[in-house]
């Protein structure tokens, strides 16, 4: 009987020993680990998620071919990249089934042309507006002044492209450019004519 | 022999009278539908359709190239006015410069050595390329500052209406075919036909500088926004 007792005796102190043993060895992880921390400068959160990332799986080099003309250059301003959804917006449920809803860029006149879209005046300013929220118009002028005249009768896709360095009319030299004006005036020139 | 004064005017009357008839039949018959420069007696003139005018500049660069003009100096200019009205309405003026062909030219009155000369069968103001010294008195003489020295040749230089290019080869001048938006109008002002003469009959009009007496025949339909400043 004795023995048992002793055995038993035994078996609780060993317990005990691993049970104080266990929490200091925890005392002691616990210990090293706010030294660690207190070394260090204070921890900064970052946002590691990718706006852009699920847009870019498929789209492959679009976000590529967009620093181009907004990649150094909105950093130099905004201090970050511009994201697709503040251009694309509206991206609707069936965005699989041919985008409906996204807002989509394309070139109109508000004159009717033999190769081109017509679009009313209105919808046309209001179309460019998703441009000339950030480029504004007093900007605009300074790099040119067909910006002002075309303002509610182009719409910027049909001399711009953003997704590349130097597209469309950026790309042209002064003779080229000219030839976009008679192109386009000549064209409406002869449809008024004909009427 | 006994000449009376009666007998003298007869005779001389009849000798200017017969080669007065021979001298137009003579031009005359040198019309032909080809040489328009060959037919006497044109008034070549131009309008400019401001309300048309879009200042794409499509002629300064056609006249470039024809005319052979270098980078740097222009035979024709197109002035942009400043902004008029507000965003999204704004507005400019454009409206041409270049040589607007006097009757009553005051560079030809200044040179000395008759290079620049008015040719009479066209109204034309040209220049003699050498005859020209290049002292600069017409580049001063001209009240609408349209002149300069051709950098290559060294001799004044300005628009001739391709009197010797396209005119001659019986085209329009270089700047009217490049029009995109035909507000260039180029004819005889002679003829009560003509288109230019048409327009001038229809449209209100108006001529650079006319108070200095220069007569000018570069006519202007005026923007129809805007001070008209000439």
């Amino acid at each position: 009987m004795g023995n048992i007792k002793l055995a038993i005796v035994i078996m609780l102190k060993t317990l005990l020993a691993f049970c104080l043993y266990g929490n200091s060895v925890h005392a002691i992880a616990d210990s090293n680990v706010a030294q660690v921390a207190s070394d260090s400068a204070r921890h900064e959160v970052e946002l590691i998620r990718d706006k852009d990332y699920k847009c870019v799986q498929c789209h492959k080099d679009s976000k590529e071919t967009l620093m181009g003309s907004h990649g150094e250059e909105s950093h130099k301003i905004l201090g970050r990249d511009v994201n697709c959804t503040e251009c694309h917006n509206n991206i609707g449920p069936d965005h699989r089934e041919g985008a409906p809803k996204v807002t989509k860029y394309a070139a109109a006149q508000s004159q009717s042309g033999t190769e081109k879209v017509f679009l009313d005046p209105e919808a046309i300013l209001k179309a460019n507006s998703q441009c000339t929220d950030c480029h504004q118009p007093k900007y605009l002028r300074d790099d040119s002044w067909t910006h002002d005249v075309h303002a509610k009768n182009l719409t910027c896709s049909n001399c711009h492209d953003v997704h590349a360095k130097k597209t469309k009319v950026l790309a042209l030299d002064k003779k080229e450019r000219i030839k976009l004006c008679v192109d386009c005036h000549s064209d409406f020139n002869n449809n008024k004519e004909e009427e | 022999m006994s000449c009376s004064r009666r007998n003298f005017l007869t005779g001389a009357g009849a000798v200017i009278f017969t080669t007065g008839v021979a001298g137009t039949a003579v031009i005359s018959s040198k019309k032909t539908l080809a040489s328009v420069q060959e037919d006497g007696d044109k008034r070549y003139g131009m309008i400019h359709d401001e309300t048309a005018c879009i200042g794409c500049t499509a002629c300064t660069e056609a006249c470039r190239e024809v005319n052979n003009v270098p980078e740097g100096v222009s035979r024709l200019e197109i002035v942009r006015s400043e902004p008029q009205g507000e965003f999204p309405n704004v507005d400019y003026r454009f409206t041409r410069n270049s040589c607007q062909h006097c009757d009553n030219a005051p560079c030809v009155m200044v040179c000395p050595t008759g290079a620049a000369y008015k040719d009479e069968k066209t109204g034309i103001i040209d220049v003699h390329q050498d005859k020209c010294v290049g002292c600069g008195y017409c580049l001063l003489a001209c009240p609408y500052q349209v002149r300069f020295f051709h950098p290559e040749n060294k001799s004044a230089d300005k628009c001739n209406f391709c009197r010797d290019t396209n005119l001659a080869q019986g085209k329009l001048p270089a700047c009217v075919e490049s029009c995109p938006t035909k507000a260039l109008v180029f004819g005889d002002l002679n003829d009560p036909s003509s288109e230019i003469n048409k327009v001038l009959n229809t449209q209100v009009v108006y001529r650079d500088k006319v108070h200095l007496g220069t007569s000018p025949k570069l006519y202007k339909v005026p923007h129809q926004k805007g001070e008209i400043s000439s």
